[in-house]
């Protein structure tokens, strides 16, 4: 090197800008994680409790009891933002999808504020008449 | 390399070199309560959906002694709440679970009917 003239800061704003990005990647997708996650639970505990109860009150599972008690899980348990709830209830068998909107922390920057977190559930019970385990 | 330099070279070189450093260090950390926070996610759903299936007489008793034994598999020491939110009888009722595992929470309703 003919002289010592010059600067570090194109280096500098490199090792800057990489550590930012990858800050914010750990950052947005344990976010995301922890919500998949905390909304996998919360339908599985639902659908379960809506499920039992159904069967409890009618030996079978009943859409509108089910959808009922849904409501009502959910609204004891302060799960927000639902988006989406896609529900199929058989007799003896229920299944729900259901996604809800995370909110990003980008409101400052005009980026998309929004990301839609999904998940999900099955429940199956045994059927009296015969039994007989419908499905695990 | 006059004086002046030299000196705006160290403010270059704390700047630039030493705070993304610091940055990358936080990293670990961020994925330590990222791990803390999905374990006592899953703690108090497990233990939630024990309760629900199981239906025991003593709810308290035993979400604590089943938070404890489903955390240790974790590796995680949690701290395990248990509130009544309605109708707790002897019947069953709907309980408000909260998990503890240092300063992360995480909390979930377990529901018993007709126990």
């Amino acid at each position: 090197m003919k002289t010592d003239r010059g600067s570090i800061s194109p280096f500098g704003i490199g090792l800057a800008s990489i550590s930012v990005a990858t800050a914010l990647v750990v950052y947005l997708s344990g976010m995301m994680l922890i919500a998949q996650h905390r909304l996998q639970g919360d339908s599985d505990l639902a659908l379960l409790q809506a499920h039992q109860h159904s069967v409890q009150e009618l030996e079978y599972a009943e859409y509108s009891l089910v959808q009922t008690q849904l409501q009502r899980y959910f609204q004891a348990n302060n799960v927000q933002g639902l988006s989406f709830i896609d529900l199929e209830v058989e007799e003896f068998e229920s299944r729900m999808r259901l996604c809800s909107n995370l909110t990003l922390p980008f409101s400052a920057i005009s980026l998309p504020t929004s990301i839609a977190v999904c998940a999900e559930s099955a429940v199956a019970s045994f059927d009296p008449r015969d039994g007989l385990r419908v499905q695990s | 390399m006059k004086d002046g330099s030299r000196g705006y070279a160290a403010i270059e070189i704390i700047v630039y070199s030493i705070l993304p450093l610091m940055v990358f260090a936080l990293v670990p950390a961020g994925y330590q309560v990222i791990q803390k926070q999905l374990a006592a996610e899953s703690v108090v759903r497990m233990v939630a959906r024990e309760m629900m299936i199981d239906k025991p007489e003593n709810p308290e008793a035993s979400a604590a002694s089943l938070a404890n034994e489903i955390s240790s598999d974790f590796g995680y020491p949690a701290s395990l709440r248990i509130s009544c939110l309605e109708n707790c009888d002897e019947d069953g009722g709907w309980y408000l679970l909260q998990v503890n595992i240092d300063s992360v929470q995480a909390r979930k309703v377990a529901v018993i009917e007709n126990r």
